[in-house]
């Protein structure tokens, strides 16, 4: 039987048996099935239709990242995780109780001929009445940070005592919109830690020349 | 075709046979042999186009046999490949098979035209992925390290300083593109002032698509709005109609220097482009394919930029979209863009 004689007597089958109301029924409901939806509805729309569930990637962020050495972080409010570079690797005289193993005063020298150990860290961060090295620093243990209940983290987890005071930037940050996530859209997320970006001792970011210019714009008003 | 029908009555000495006199013996004949076999074999276009551009070759040849005896191979492959590339199709309208073919012939030609490889892909968008982008505007400070990495990724022309990036200087407190300053020559960032990024927003509902009078540029699955440099026709209608300042126009020929060429490209991404073609931000489309972000996020020092899936309720910009306040430009317009703009 060729193709076409096929198509009628399926047509020819379906008229009969259901009558034609029916089969016209069916073809205009199948066809508004078909239709996209959304189409013109914008990317809200899309994403409503998406529905919650959690998306597996055929890809990782493994090959973008692969340089960092990752540190897990725990996002407490849907326990989901992310991951922060490393930073006691980074930390040029630890570990610090090398030489903080005696009082500071012992250490501290009155020649002014002798360079000092930390000169050049000057302490710009917030006010002298809200910040000295002792409030970040733990005294009891130099090797550690200080949380404000005096218990101690360890220099991979300074964003714990970041959060202490910046608790809407540290929000923004475990959520992805502060902070800059490294290498990869794709999961598993590895994130700049805070002091990736900031200077702990002097967190304000400087000012500076731009990169370069918008110079096409200055060629369009100005042509030369 | 004059030519070579010619050339064909000559080689079979039936210079007296009408045209129509010689089609009607041809089907008695055994094997067709020569030119003919080109002709009359049943073919497929690849095989089409070989021959064609065989028989023109062999005309140039007889005009060039004076200088030259035989045309290099290179030369005569190159030809080959420029006839095949010229009479190609449409982009989005190519099977799997064309869509290689013409990224290898486009490697081919560059390697017999610079004498380096380079890797252009075909790449498909990845299933349940729909593109976002949210930008911080209390956190860009005006760098412009951004527009050099899109420059470098995106092989754009090096002459004309196009960029598919614009950063607008404003002042604070009032929001006004008119009033913008992107001539900003100072250190950044001025005191009292803010910083817009603009760039193709990659809208759901593109404007600049419907008007393309040839369907040269389109929306990918994953919602990244492309152009196929080889099929537009350079009328610059989607510019106009564009409302965000998106596209951008090839007025001269693009140049790169060799040693600054990203050769890792997409086929509607950063591969070179030509004069009179449209091009725009593709959202990094060879890197970010893969799994990478775009190269102005990953330039960004500021983490002003924030890229993602949409359709994942884990990512960044999902987060961003939900717990902050996010607004976009001309939202009036129902263009639908997939580029937020959000404060701290
Ligand atoms: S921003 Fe302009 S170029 Fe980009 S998709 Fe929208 S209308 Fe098209
Ligand atoms: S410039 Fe190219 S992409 Fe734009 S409308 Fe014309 S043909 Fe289409």
């Amino acid at each position: 039987m060729d193709k076409i004689s096929m198509i009628r007597n399926g047509w020819r089958f379906l008229m009969r048996s259901l009558g034609p109301g029916a089969v016209l029924f069916g073809i205009l409901v199948l066809g508004s099935c078909s239709a996209p939806a959304h189409e013109d509805q914008g990317p809200l729309a899309k994403i409503e239709e998406h529905g919650k569930e959690a998306k597996v990637y055929p890809l990782t962020s493994e090959p973008f990242t692969f340089y960092i050495k990752k540190i897990p972080v725990r996002n407490a409010e849907d326990d989901t995780m992310f991951y922060i570079p490393d930073r006691l690797g980074q930390l040029s005289s630890f570990p610090c109780s090398r030489c903080h193993s005696e009082p500071l005063d012992h250490l501290k020298s009155t020649d002014p001929t002798v360079k000092k150990a930390h000169w050049d860290i000057a302490l710009t961060h917030a006010t002298e009445e809200v910040l000295n090295c002792k409030v970040c620093h733990s005294e009891k243990d130099m090797d550690y940070l200080r949380l404000n209940n005096n218990s101690t983290v360890d220099f991979n987890n300074s964003h714990r005592s970041c959060a202490q005071c910046h608790a809407s930037e540290y929000k923004d940050w475990i959520g992805g919109a502060h902070g800059k996530q490294l290498g990869a859209w794709v999961p598993p997320r590895v994130s700049a830690t805070c002091v990736d970006c900031h200077n702990p001792h002097s967190p304000a970011l400087e000012t500076r020349w731009p990169a370069r210019l918008n110079t096409i714009k200055i060629k369009e008003l100005d042509p030369k | 075709m004059l030519f070579n029908r010619k050339n064909k009555v000559k080689k079979n000495q039936k210079a007296d046979l009408t045209f129509s006199e010689e089609q009607g013996k041809m089907d008695n004949r055994p094997a067709n042999e020569g030119v003919e076999q080109v002709i009359n074999k049943p073919q497929d276009r690849r095989t089409a186009m070989k021959g064609l551009t065989a028989m023109l070759l062999s005309g140039a040849g007889l005009l060039n046999s004076s200088c030259s005896l035989t045309a290099g191979e290179d030369e005569q492959d190159l030809a080959q490949l420029k006839w095949e590339e010229y009479f190609k199709g449409n982009y989005r309208l190519m099977t799997p098979e064309e869509k290689k073919e013409t990224v290898r012939r486009l490697e081919r030609m560059y390697e017999l035209n610079n004498g380096g490889k380079i890797n252009i892909s075909d790449k498909g968008p990845l299933k349940d992925v729909l593109y976002g982008y949210a930008f911080n505007i209390s956190k860009c400070r005006g760098y412009m390290d951004c527009i050099n990495a899109c420059i470098k990724e995106n092989n754009q022309d090096r002459n004309s300083q196009m960029q598919y990036i614009r950063i607008h200087e404003f002042e604070n407190g009032r929001m006004d593109f008119a009033m913008a300053d992107d001539n900003f020559y100072h250190e950044v960032p001025a005191a009292g002032h803010f910083y817009i990024g603009t760039q193709c927003f990659h809208c759901d509902n593109p404007p600049c698509v419907d008007v393309c009078p040839v369907k040269a540029t389109w929306k990918e699955k994953d919602g990244i709005v492309v152009i196929d440099y080889d099929w537009c026709i350079g009328c610059r209608y989607c510019e106009a109609a564009c409302p965000y300042d998106g596209r951008r126009f090839n007025w001269s020929d693009p140049h790169v220097p060799e040693n600054e060429l990203n050769k890792d490209q997409h086929y509607l991404g950063n591969r070179l482009r030509k004069k009179g073609v449209m091009e725009k931000c593709t959202f990094c489309i060879q890197r970010t394919r893969s799994g990478a972000n775009p190269a102005c996020v990953e330039a960004c020092p500021t983490g002003a930029r924030i890229f993602g899936n949409l359709l994942d309720p884990k990512s960044s910009i999902r987060w961003v979209l939900e717990n902050k306040k996010v607004f976009r430009l001309k939202e009036d317009l129902g263009t639908e863009p997939k580029f937020w703009y959000f404060m701290d």
